[in-house]
C-alpha cells in the first residue's frame, strides 16, 4: 500500500501531544518570544528567564539548561530564513558563485541553484541547518568511499558560511556544494504523455536505485530524502535510461534515528517502484503488469514490496537471485503433470497435433505436388474439406522459434503464423460509423501492426532459442518502429534486463494496444495510418538488420480466415496485403469453402489465377470420374504413407498397413451387393475401403485405423496380423456415426422463413435424411446384376434457389458434408451444371457404397424441400422410390425435428 | 494488490418478508424467470431510488409482457419517472454497454451506491453492466444480488440413461438456452494474444453442452480447465456427476484438467482461477468462457477485472425457451464488490468474512 494509517495515526498523535507549543510558535507574538530568548547560536546559550526557554524545556527542547539538537533545529528552522535579494549573510557564498536562486527552505537545509563565478558552471548549494546534523564533515568523508560507479550525486565541496538569523545573530552553518544534474525529474518523467514506458524499466530501475542505495547503505549511509524530485532521469543517454540520485541528506535529518532515515529510503523507494507500475499500467489498459513484465520480474517485485524486504541488501538479493524463478519453474512443471490429464492414446495420432501446428507440422507427410506449390513465393488460397490438412500445411511454413526440425529454411521462408480461429482479429470488425475509407485505412493499419509485432516477437524468440543471431546494427529497426509504429522516441534500458529486439517488441505491443484501445473507444478522432509500402519498408528493414534474413522472403499466414473467425473488413484488408505485388512478403490463408471474401477494399474482386491461386487439397486428391490429373494409384500411395510413416514413428512391429487391415478382404461388388441387401455381413473393412471412406481427408484416415486399432487393442508390441472384419467394421461405422452426430454441435442459427434455427441441428437433419434417401436408392439396386450407389445430387434445372435453401446449401459445402467443386454434364439436357457429392465418411453411417455410380437429380423445388424441409422430402420426395421397394422399407430411423 | 480484496463473500439474506435494500440504484433484467422478479416485488429501496430495468430485445415470445410486468411494478416501487430502461439487443448484445453508460451518464449524477440484480441476466450482461457501473463509479463499492430458483432442468428423472452412462450425445438433457449461435466476444473483453499461439481456455462448464462444445470447437485450445458447479446442497450432488458425464469428451483431445467449485462463492471461482492463471500464463493466453452459474460470472468478471489480457468469450445461444426456465423462488443473497480504485479500498477487505447483514 502507498499510504499507511499507521503514520497518520502517529501525527495525529504528534500533533495532540505539542499543541500547546505548535499554539504559541504559530500566534502573533513568536517574534518577540524568541528575541526575547536571545540563542547565541555558537555558545548555544540563550535567556533562561524567557517564556520560550519555559515552553521548550517543557517539551524536551531544552534538557539540564542546555538546548539539545531537536531543539538547535527547531529554532533554526524558525530564525534561519534567505532572502537572496538582499543577499544579506552570503558574503562567503558569494565570493566564489553568483546568480544565486533559492531551490528550496527546508526543514532541515536550505537549497540554492548558483553559478560559479570563474567557471560559469551550475552548482547546488544546500545549507544545512544548525542542529540537522551531527558531524557533517565525517559524514561526508564517509560518502567519499562510495564507488565511482555509484550514481548517486556527492557533493564535491564544503565550507562554512555564516548567516544572521531573524533577530540579528550570527549563525555559523555548514554548506555543501553538489554539482548541478540536468534533467527530467522522476515524477515529470512519470506524468510525460507518450513516455512508452519500456516493460523492463522498473527492473531497470529497481536494478540502478537499488544497487546505489545497496552501496550506501552498505558504508552505513543513508540517502534520507529520496523523493521523486530528487531522482533525475536521463532519457537521452544513447545506451538506456539512467537514474541519478540528486540531494542527499545523510547525517543532515536532524534528530531522526538513523534505522529511521535508511526505512524511510526503502519506503520511498518501493513507492517510486510503485508509481513506475502505476504508470506502466496506464499504458497498457488489457494487460496485467503481471503479463506485461513478465513473471520472474513480477515475483521479485513481489517480494520487494513484502514487509520481509527490509533493507537494500534483501533488495539486491531479489534483484540477483534466481533461487524463486528456479522455484516456480519446477513448482509450474508438476502443477501441469498433475492437473492436466494426457489423453488416453489416439494410437496413430498425437493430442498436441489437433491443438498445436508446431506438432503437427513435425508429423506432416506433404503431398508433394501440393506442398510445392502451397509453398511458392506467391499469394495462396489453401483449401479443402475439414480434416484435410489445410491448417498443417500453411503452418509448415511457419517459423516456429522453439522446433528442432523446420519443413522450411527461415533464411529463405520466413512465415509468419496467425491462427484466427483464436479471435485476435474479431474485435477489430468495422463498426458502423465508419466510412468505407475510413474503415479500409485504419482496418490495414490494425492489420499491419500485428504483422509487425508478431514478426518481431518471432525474430526476438529466434534470438532467444539461438536459432537467429542477434542483429548488430539495430538502428534501422528503431528508426522504423520509432518513425512508423510509435511515432515517438523509444526508451532503452540495461541490455542485460532487455536487448534491443526485445524492447522494440515491447514497444510495438505497447503501439499496438494503444492503437486498438483508442480505436475501440473512439477515442482516436485523428489516427496516423500505417500502409502497404510501411510493410514492405518494415520487411527491408528486417532483411538488412538481420544476416541470416537478407534474403528470406516473408510469407503472411492467415489460418482459418473466414468468417466468422476474421470479420469481412479484416478479410478486404487481407486482400489489399495480396494485391500489394512485391518481392518481399505474400499472403497465404486458409479457409472454410465459401467463407472468404475475395474482394478488396475498393471493391475490386481478386481473380483465382491472377492475383491469388486457390489450391484445393480434397480436389486434388480426388479420385473419381473427371477428377484432378494425378494417377490415383499415386494418390493411394501417398494416403499408404501417411499411416506407415507413423507406423514407423510410433515403433509399430510393421510398418505397413496392410498388414494389420489387409485389403480387398471384401470386394467393393461383394460390399455394395451385401449392402443392398442390408446383409448383416456387409462389413466395411481393408485397406481401400478404408481409405476411400476417409475420402481424401488424413485426418479421417488416422482417425478410422486409430479407431480400429484400439477396438482390436492393436499397439505397437502386437505381432502385425489381420484385425476381423467384424472390429475394423465396428470401427468404421462408429467413427461415422460419431462425425454424423457431431454435426448436430456445429454452432450457429439459420433462419427459415421467419424462424430462427439451430445450423447444426438443421445440417444434421439435412444429411440424415440425404444419407437415408441414398440408401432407400441402394436398396433398390437389389437383386439387380450391376448394383449402382447413389452418391450425388444434381440440379436437373437452373434456376437459383430460395436463399434459406441456398443459405443451407453453402453450410454444407462449408462444413464438409457437400463437395461441390465438380461440373457435369447432367443426363437430362447435356447441359454442364453443378453436383453435389456426400462425403464419403459419412457412408458407413447410412450403409451405403463409397462409389459414386448415379447422381439423385433433383428438380429446384425437390432440392429446396430436402434444404428447408428434410422430413417432408423424407415422406414425399420419396414416394415413387419406396413404392418401387418390396417390401416396405424400415426408413427414416433417425429422429427429426418435431417442431417443424 | 490482491484480487481477494476486490469482493466479500457471498452471504445469504436473512429470512424475513422485506429485504432492506441500502444502495439509491439497482439495475435488474426483466427476464422471465421467477428468481428475477423477487427483489424487486420484496425489497424495500431507499426513498429516491432509481431502477434501471434491462429489456430483452430478442423473439422469445412473451419477453413484452413480463417486461411490462416489471415496468409496472418498478414504477410503483420506485415512481414512473425513477425507473429507466436500457435495451439488450440481441442481434447486437455489444451495445448494452453504450446503452447503458448513455444512461447512467444522463440520469446517474445522484447514483453512487449500486446494486445488479444478476438473477435474470444472462453471462455476457453481467460482465457488461459490471464493467459499466465500475467505470462510472470507480470510487464506490456495488453490491451483487443474486436469487436462486426452487427447481433447475435438468431433472434427474430426465437424465438416468445419461447418468449410467447409456447415451451422451442423443440425450442431451433439455435447457433454457437453445443450441449455439456463436461466441460473442465483447471489445472490451478481448484481452491479449500473444505470439506462442497457444491457447489455455477455462470452462465453468454447466449442462448445455452444446454451448461447451462450440467454445471449445472456436478456440481449439490447446489446455482445457473445465471448472464443474458444485451445488450447495447434497442431494443434488447427481448435477456434478452429470455435468461431468457431458463434458468427459472433450477431455479426450487434448489435456485437460478438471476442477469442482461453488456454483455460488466468488472466491472459490477466483482461488482456483488464480492458481491456474499462476502457472499457464507465461506459456499460454488465457481465455475464459462463463458457462456455468451467475456468481461463476461475477467472478469471471473480477478475474478480468484484474487481468486484463485474459479473453472473456460468452457462447451464444440461438434463442431460449422459456419453458424450459428454472421455476420458483429460493434465498436471495449479497456480495460486495470493492471499489475498483484502489486507493477507496479498505486494507483490510481481504479478511472480511460476511461484511452485511440486510
Amino acid at each position: 500500500m502507498i499510504y499507511s494509517s499507521q503514520n497518520s495515526e502517529n501525527t495525529n498523535e504528534l500533533i495532540r501531544v505539542h499543541q500547546e507549543l505548535l499554539d504559541v510558535l504559530s500566534s502573533k507574538k513568536v517574534g518577540q518570544l524568541l528575541k526575547d530568548f536571545d540563542l547565541k547560536w555558537a555558545e548555544k546559550s540563550y535567556n533562561k528567564s524567557s517564556k520560550l526557554a519555559e515552553l521548550l524545556a517543557k517539551f524536551g527542547y531544552i534538557l539540564n539548561g542546555k538546548v539539545t539538537r531537536a531543539g538547535e533545529l527547531l529554532l533554526a528552522r524558525l530564525l534561519l530564513h534567505i532572502d537572496i535579494i538582499d543577499g544579506e549573510g552570503l558574503e562567503e557564498i558569494g565570493r566564489k558563485y553568483e546568480d544565486l536562486v533559492i531551490v528550496a527552505q527546508g526543514k532541515n537545509s536550505i537549497v540554492i541553484f548558483a553559478l560559479h563565478k570563474i567557471l560559469k558552471t551550475p552548482f547546488i548549494l544546500k545549507i544545512i541547518r544548525p542542529g540537522a546534523s551531527e558531524n557533517l564533515e565525517a559524514s561526508m568523508s564517509k560518502l567519499n568511499q562510495l564507488g565511482t560507479t555509484n550514481s548517486i550525486v556527492k557533493p564535491i565541496d564544503i565550507f562554512p558560511v555564516t548567516l544572521k538569523d531573524g533577530v540579528g545573530n550570527p549563525a555559523n552553518v555548514m554548506c555543501l556544494v553538489f554539482p548541478y544534474i540536468d534533467g527530467t525529474t522522476f515524477d515529470q518523467f512519470l506524468q510525460t504523455e507518450n513516455a512508452y514506458l519500456n516493460a523492463q524499466l522498473v527492473m531497470s530501475f529497481a536494478k540502478q536505485v537499488g544497487n546505489d542505495l545497496y552501496q550506501l547503505e552498505g558504508i552505513g549511509a543513508y540517502h534520507g530524502d529520496l523523493h521523486e524530485a530528487n531522482i533525475i532521469v536521463d532519457t537521452k543517454a544513447a545506451s538506456e535510461v539512467t537514474f541519478r540520485i540528486i540531494d542527499i541528506s545523510f547525517d543532515a535529518m536532524g534528530s531522526r534515528p538513523f534505522e529511521e532515515c535508511r526505512n524511510t529510503d526503502l519506503t520511498n523507494f518501493k513507492q517510486h517502484l510503485w508509481r513506475l507500475l502505476a504508470a506502466q499500467r496506464k499504458n497498457v489498459p488489457h494487460m496485467s503488469l503481471r503479463k506485461y513484465i513478465g513473471t520472474i520480474n513480477y515475483l521479485k517485485l513481489v517480494e520487494i514490496f513484502s514487509a520481509e524486504t527490509k533493507n537494500f541488501s534483501d533488495v539486491m538479493r531479489i534483484i540477483q537471485g534466481e533461487t524463486h524463478h528456479q522455484n516456480y519453474i519446477s513448482a509450474k512443471k508438476s502443477f501441469v503433470d498433475n492437473n492436466f490429464q494426457v489423453p488416453k492414446t489416439f494410437r496413430l495420432q498425437r493430442y498436441e497435433e489437433i491443438t498445436d501446428p508446431e506438432v503437427a507440422v513435425k508429423l506432416l507427410v506433404p503431398f508433394e505436388p501440393l506442398m510445392e506449390k502451397v509453398s511458392d513465393f506467391s499469394n495462396v488460397y489453401v483449401s479443402g474439406n475439414r480434416g484435410s490438412g489445410k491448417s498443417t500445411y500453411l503452418a509448415s511454413l511457419a517459423f516456429f522459434p522453439g522446433t528442432t526440425e523446420e519443413t522450411f529454411d527461415f533464411r529463405e521462408t520466413f512465415g509468419i503464423y496467425f491462427p484466427c480461429r483464436q479471435g485476435e482479429f474479431r474485435t477489430l470488425r468495422r463498426k458502423s460509423d465508419w466510412d468505407d475509407r475510413y474503415s479500409s485505412d485504419i482496418t490495414i493499419t490494425a492489420l499491419i501492426l500485428k504483422v509487425i509485432r508478431r514478426t518481431l516477437e518471432l525474430i526476438c524468440s529466434g534470438e532467444r532459442s539461438e536459432k537467429i543471431k542477434p542483429s548488430q546494427n539495430t538502428a534501422a529497426m528503431r528508426d522504423f518502429v520509432e518513425r512508423v509504429v510509435i511515432k515517438g522516441p523509444m526508451l532503452s534500458v540495461d541490455k542485460k534486463l532487455q536487448t534491443e529486439i526485445e524492447n522494440l517488441v515491447s514497444s510495438v505491443i505497447r503501439a499496438e494496444m494503444s492503437f486498438t484501445q483508442n480505436l475501440l473507444e473512439e477515442q482516436n478522432s485523428n489516427p496516423k495510418f500505417i500502409s502497404t509500402s510501411d510493410l514492405i519498408e518494415f520487411f527491408h528493414v528486417i532483411r538488412k538488420c538481420y544476416e541470416q534474413l537478407e534474403s528470406t522472403r516473408f510469407h503472411i499466414l492467415f489460418d482459418d480466415a473466414g468468417s466468422p473467425y476474421l470479420p469481412v473488413n479484416i478479410q478486404l484488408a487481407i486482400n489489399d496485403l495480396i494485391l500489394t505485388s512485391n518481392s518481399v512478403f505474400c499472403v497465404k490463408l486458409s479457409a472454410e469453402k465459401l467463407t472468404f471474401n475475395f474482394m478488396s477494399s475498393d471493391q475490386k474482386v481478386l481473380e483465382n489465377g491472377q492475383d491469388y491461386f486457390e489450391h484445393n487439397i480434397s480436389q486434388m486428391l480426388s479420385t473419381g470420374p473427371g477428377s484432378g490429373e494425378i494417377d490415383p494409384k499415386e494418390i493411394e500411395k501417398y494416403f499408404r504413407s501417411i499411416i506407415n510413416v507413423r507406423l514407423k514413428h510410433f515403433e509399430y512391429r510393421s510398418n505397413e498397413i496392410v498388414d494389420y487391415l489387409g485389403d480387398e478382404i471384401i470386394s467393393y461388388e461383394n460390399l455394395i451387393r451385401l449392402l443392398s441387401m442390408a446383409a448383416r455381413n456387409a462389413y466395411y473393412c481393408g485397406w481401400t475401403t478404408i481409405w476411400n471412406i476417409a475420402d481424401r481427408t488424413p485426418r479421417n484416415l488416422l482417425e478410422i485405423v486409430s479407431e480400429i486399432f484400439a477396438s482390436a487393442n492393436v499397439d505397437e508390441n502386437t505381432t502385425p496380423e489381420l484385425i476381423p472384419p467384424i472390429n475394423q467394421n465396428r470401427a468404421i461405422r462408429s467413427i461415422s456415426e460419431k462425425r454424423l452426430n457431431s454435426l448436430s454441435q456445429i454452432p450457429g442459427g439459420v433462419k427459415i422463413g421467419t424462424r430462427e434455427f439451430s445450423l447444426g441441428r438443421k445440417l444434421f437433419e439435412v444429411t440424415s435424411v440425404l444419407g437415408s434417401v441414398l440408401r432407400l436408392y441402394l436398396k433398390a439396386e437389389k437383386g439387380k446384376k450391376r448394383r449402382l450407389q447413389t452418391l450425388a445430387i444434381e440440379r436437373n434445372d437452373i434456376t437459383p434457389l430460395h436463399n434459406d435453401a441456398e443459405t443451407i446449401l453453402r453450410a454444407l459445402i462449408t462444413f464438409g458434408v457437400l463437395d461441390s467443386g465438380k461440373l457435369g454434364y447432367a443426363r437430362d439436357d447435356e447441359v454442364k451444371k453443378p453436383y453435389f457429392v456426400l462425403n464419403k465418411i459419412y457412408c458407413p453411417a447410412f450403409g451405403l457404397a463409397y462409389r459414386r455410380d448415379v447422381h439423385l437429380r433433383l428438380s429446384r423445388n425437390k432440392m429446396e424441400m430436402l434444404l428447408r424441409t428434410p422430413e417432408v422430402f423424407s415422406r414425399q420426395g420419396t414416394r415413387r422410390i419406396r413404392e418401387e421397394v418390396e417390401p416396405p422399407l424400415d426408413l427414416f430411423t433417425r429422429r427429426l425435428s418435431e417442431k417443424e | 494488490m490482491s484480487i481477494n480484496q476486490l469482493f466479500s463473500d457471498v452471504s445469504q439474506w436473512a429470512i424475513s418478508d422485506h429485504f432492506e435494500i441500502s444502495c439509491n440504484a439497482i439495475i435488474m433484467a426483466a427476464g422471465f424467470e421467477d428468481r428475477a422478479f423477487k427483489i424487486l416485488d420484496e425489497g424495500r429501496f431507499r426513498s429516491n431510488s432509481v431502477c434501471i430495468l434491462l429489456r430483452f430485445r430478442n423473439g422469445v415470445e412473451g419477453n413484452g409482457i413480463m417486461f411490462k410486468k416489471y415496468f409496472s411494478r418498478a414504477s410503483e416501487v420506485f415512481g414512473p419517472d425513477n425507473v429507466f430502461t436500457v435495451d439488450l439487443p440481441s442481434d447486437e448484445p455489444s451495445f448494452l454497454s453504450k446503452n447503458l453508460f448513455e444512461c447512467l451518464r444522463e440520469n446517474g449524477s445522484q447514483v453512487n451506491d449500486i446494486a445488479v440484480d444478476v438473477s435474470g441476466m444472462p453471462a455476457h450482461a453481467i460482465c457488461q453492466v459490471l464493467r459499466c457501473v465500475r467505470e462510472f463509479r470507480p470510487d464506490e463499492k456495488q453490491s451483487i444480488l443474486y436469487t436462486a430458483a426452487k427447481e433447475y432442468l435438468p431433472h434427474k428423472r430426465d437424465c438416468v440413461d445419461i447418468l449410467a452412462r447409456k447415451n451422451t450425445i442423443d440425450l442431451m438433457p433439455d435447457s433454457l438456452a437453445l443450441e449455439m449461435s456463436e461466441n460473442l466476444l465483447l471489445d472490451e473483453f478481448r484481452g491479449y494474444r500473444s505470439e506462442n499461439a497457444r491457447s489455455f481456455l477455462a470452462i465453468f462448464a454447466g449442462f448445455e453442452v452444446h454451448r461447451s462444445a462450440g467454445v471449445i470447437d472456436a478456440i481449439n485450445p490447446s489446455m482445457l480447465l473445465l471448472m464443474y458447479g458444485q451445488p450447495g446442497e447434497k442431494q443434488n450432488a447427481w448435477r456434478i456427476e452429470l455435468s461431468k458425464i457431458l463434458h468427459e469428451k472433450f477431455e479426450t483431445g487434448r489435456r485437460a484438467a478438471k476442477e469442482e467449485v461453488s456454483t455460488l462463492q466468488i472466491r472459490e471461482s477466483i482461488n482456483i482461477l488464480e492458481e491456474y492463471y499462476h502457472f499457464m500464463i507465461d506459456d499460454y493466453d488465457m481465455i475464459l468462457s462463463p458457462v456455468g452459474s451467475k456468481m461463476q460470472t461475477v467472478a469471471s468478471y473480477l478475474f478480468w477485472e484484474q487481468y486484463g489480457e485474459i479473453q472473456l468469450t460468452f457462447p451464444i445461444p440461438i434463442g431460449y425457451n422459456p419453458d424450459n426456465r428454472p421455476k420458483g423462488v429460493s434465498g436471495s443473497y449479497i456480495a460486495t464488490l470493492y471499489p475498483k480504485s484502489t486507493i477507496f479500498r479498505d486494507p483490510a477487505a481481504d479478511n472480511h468474512e460476511v461484511l452485511e447483514k440486510l
